[in-house]
């Protein structure tokens, strides 16, 4: 069945146009994808995203806990700030990325992927030790991304510069009206200025609304998740089902950074990561701009060499209105990941040029030319 | 700007592309205001070939927009005797106007009678809007 987000109908008093995604109708787009994609790079938007899951991990034991069932280091966190991580298999695939966020010694909220809820929740609950608490608080909250240059100057004029973090990956608990919010600096566009706020579900609405009346002075828009999708792609950004799977470590998703093999503590996956960096692997995520205008590679298109052997796929793919062309992710054999390489891409009936680049493709636009 | 979605100046096939008479043998055709909003964000259309003789309903171009990729069919038989290049290098043309500036081909029809059989701006309303 279709969940509906807390504030659907807000969505549809603003015109959106509603699709089916990660088991939710969420807004695909309000004004047009490119528009809202632009309106972010350009001043800001904002995402209602509510339909992430929310787990909160709490005991004493939590920390260390939490330290052998996520590959990045919970001891380099401290209260109010967060991290990047992932969930892996024995295999060193990975079940998830995550954010986790510290909010005290003995207590953790990590957001999931909506489409992996069930799946996390099952696997922690499975996976239980020690004094330790597994609870999925996904119905009680709201989450409401906004991204772009003028975000924390319309953020300010509605809740207390106090209350709005100041470095990346940090976030501060505060009081909105008279409910409890928690403002993070932490997002999915790649844009520096970037905050996440999370808040009871059933107030998600009325601070979309809110954000809406006071964005629209610094010509804010809402976006769908047609711009998150071709934002998240522009930064470079993977997502769980095209970049990551469980059957792909974070090493062959170019994600090596997470893994902390060195962390004192055990980790599920650890010794398949180590084996594997020992051994070496075939095939990364490379990034690819297309040579020319032309068709937009997408998920599951053959990427080839320049002898028309296969070397992989498309993970993603999208056009950039930044490149004003195609890009795409692809898992490919290593050297063809290299940037400065130069490999062909079918779609539909045409073959296409494409060069590798390095990430993220936003840093190929140079604003002014 | 025309913001007008159903011109009755002209005809509309089942496929969303629409048909206007230039002369007794020559149409051009484009796609319709329903057609581009659906679509969303055009940034990709293939070309058409010029001097291709074609059958009603062939695919006749490749369209794409951000987050999806269509096709465009040919609403009369004929040869296709014009592209609009313009439209082709700047897709976002047919967002913005998909009745004037975006049009598509000119096509030089081979059965004129076939004309009679697409739909008038109001059956084309019933049937986009009535499903």
């Amino acid at each position: 069945m279709t969940k509906r987000l807390p504030a659907e109908k807000w969505h549809i008093s603003k015109k959106a146009k509603m699709v089916p995604f990660a088991g939710y109708y969420m807004p695909l787009a309000y004004s047009g994808i490119i528009e809202e994609h632009l309106a972010v790079r350009e001043r800001s938007g904002f995402f209602d995203i509510s339909h992430m899951g929310q787990i909160l991990v709490k005991g004493i034991d939590a920390a260390g806990w939490l330290n052998t069932m996520t590959c990045n280091d919970v001891f380099n966190l401290n209260p109010n700030k967060a991290q990047y991580s992932m969930f892996l298999n024995e295999n060193g695939g990975v079940i998830d990325d995550i954010i986790v966020y510290m909010i005290s010694v003995d207590e953790f909220l990590i957001v999931v992927n909506a489409a992996n809820l069930e799946k996390d929740y099952n696997w922690l609950k499975s996976h239980e030790k020690g004094i330790v608490k597994v609870i999925d608080k996904s119905e009680e909250f709201g989450l409401i991304a906004i991204a772009g240059k003028k975000s924390r100057d319309i953020l300010s004029r509605i809740i207390p510069t106090s209350n709005i973090p100041n470095s990346s990956f940090h976030f501060k608990k505060g009081v909105y009206r008279d409910y409890e919010i928690i403002v993070s600096a932490t997002g999915y566009t790649g844009e520096e200025v970037t905050f996440e706020i999370f808040l009871p579900a059933d107030k998600t609405a009325e601070f979309l609304d809110t954000l809406y009346s006071v964005g629209s002075e610094f010509f804010c828009l809402p976006c769908g998740i047609g711009a998150r999708d071709s934002l998240r792609i522009e930064a470079s950004l993977p997502l769980y089902g095209n970049e990551l799977k469980e059957d792909r470590t974070p090493l062959e998703s170019d994600l090596k950074w997470v893994v902390k093999l060195k962390k004192p503590s055990d980790f599920i996956g650890k010794n398949a990561i180590s084996k594997q960096l020992n051994e070496g692997y075939e095939n990364t995520i490379g990034y690819f701009v297309l040579s020319s205008e032309g068709p937009i590679p997408r998920t599951s298109h053959k990427v080839f060499n320049s002898s028309g052997e296969i070397i992989g796929e498309v993970t993603s793919g999208t056009y950039s209105p930044l490149l004003e062309k195609p890009i795409f992710m692809a898992f490919v054999n290593k050297n063809y990941a290299v940037p400065g390489s130069q490999v062909y891409v079918e779609v539909r009936d045409k073959n296409l040029s494409a060069l590798a680049v390095e990430k993220p493709f936003l840093k190929l636009w140079k604003k002014g030319g | 700007m025309n913001l007008q979605k159903y011109p009755n100046d002209r005809l509309y096939y089942e496929q969303h592309e629409w048909v206007k008479q230039v002369d007794e043998k020559t149409v051009i055709v484009g796609i319709s205001y329903h057609a581009q909003d659906s679509l969303g964000d055009i940034v990709y259309i293939s070309e058409p070939e010029v001097e291709k003789e074609i059958q009603k309903g062939d695919e006749i171009a490749e369209i794409e927009s951000v987050k999806a990729v269509s096709q465009i069919y040919a609403p009369v038989s004929g040869r296709i005797v014009e592209v609009n290049k313009n439209a082709i290098d700047n897709p976002e043309i047919i967002n913005r106007d998909p009745y004037e500036e975006g049009w598509l081909v000119k096509i030089e029809l081979t059965n004129p009678s076939e004309l009679e059989e697409l739909m008038d701006a109001n059956a084309y309303r019933s049937f986009v809007e009535e499903g």
